[in-house]
């Protein structure tokens, strides 16, 4: 490939990093856990999740009109605090705000599955063997 | 082009001072301009928050800004209309030859997707990737007829 136009432009080390974001441009948080080509795959106004274009696993989402779902659920209900070094942090809780815009919409499978994807991101163990709750 | 250094001069009473600096900027791509697209071109900005953070921690997104870039100045599609509870916007489409799927590897852009680019109404770029292709037209994304407002232009070539 050619030199990259932005390339005069940019400097520094380059590490892939997996952290939410908020970009103002859009008024979205975007999520990618893995420095792959993504496919987006819209779900619903709210929702867009990111599919590996290798094997097509979910590799993170987009969550857009976030300032619509603070204004109509408030902020304090998308809060978790927490401590570190003394210090109380307040961070907003991407589960919650997922939570909300799930709301939002009908309440179809394909939806409760696509926002399950999105609240429990690939290499995060947040299943139990369902055989478990059948004997229960 | 804008540079990439930049210098300031000041004078602090005894001697001039110049200082060289790394520019920041928004880096502008030409295109069709949506309110008019067979009138001139016009410019759409790559904001610096961006795409600097994706060069730092997401490097093959930031290596398909050349598709952006791509798609902007060839583009097939153009839809009105993005979202919801945001009025304006709009969603150029088209079809990069190459694009990284991950770091160092480069591929021919699949038949079965449309590269999307999505523009605020102050016409800024925020997001873009892949999309799967509408059924009926190859240029267009999956369900465009439900997402979109009304596509306000299509390439006749």
């Amino acid at each position: 490939m050619e030199k990259h136009f932005l390339s005069e432009f940019v400097q520094g080390e380059q590490e892939f990093t997996a952290r939410p974001w908020y970009n103002p441009d859009g008024d979205c948080i975007i999520y990618q856990t893995a420095d792959e080509a993504v496919v987006r795959d819209r779900v619903d106004a709210i929702l867009t999740m990111y599919r590996s274009a290798i094997d097509n696993r979910p590799i993170g989402f987009q969550i857009k009109d976030v300032r619509a779902i603070i204004e109509k659920f408030g902020l304090d209900a998308l809060i978790v605090e927490s401590e570190s070094k003394g210090d109380s942090i307040r961070s907003v809780c991407l589960t919650a705000l997922l939570l909300a815009a799930y709301d939002e919409g009908p309440k179809s499978l394909e939806r409760r599955q696509a926002y399950a994807s999105a609240i429990c991101p690939p290499g995060y163990d947040f299943t139990m063997p369902a055989q478990e709750l059948c004997e229960a | 082009m804008p540079i990439k250094l930049c210098t300031f001069l000041c004078y602090n009473g005894d001697c001039l001072i110049a200082i060289w600096m790394h520019a920041r900027f928004n880096y502008k791509c030409e295109t069709l301009d949506p309110d008019n697209p067979d009138g001139p071109r016009i410019c759409v900005e790559i904001p610096v928050h961006l795409y600097e953070r994706l060069y730092k921690y997401a490097p093959v997104r930031y290596e398909n800004l050349r598709a952006v870039k791509h798609v902007l100045k060839n583009p097939e599609r153009i839809f009105a209309g993005l979202r919801k509870l945001h009025e304006g916007g709009w969603c150029y489409t088209g079809v990069p030859e190459m694009w990284y799927i991950k770091p160092q590897v480069v591929v021919p852009f699949p038949d079965h997707l449309v590269f999307a680019v999505y523009v605020n109404p102050r016409k800024v770029v925020f997001e873009f990737g892949a999309e799967r292709v509408d059924s009926d037209d190859p240029f267009s994304p999956i369900d465009w007829d439900k997402r979109y407002g009304a596509p306000i232009w299509k390439s006749t070539s």
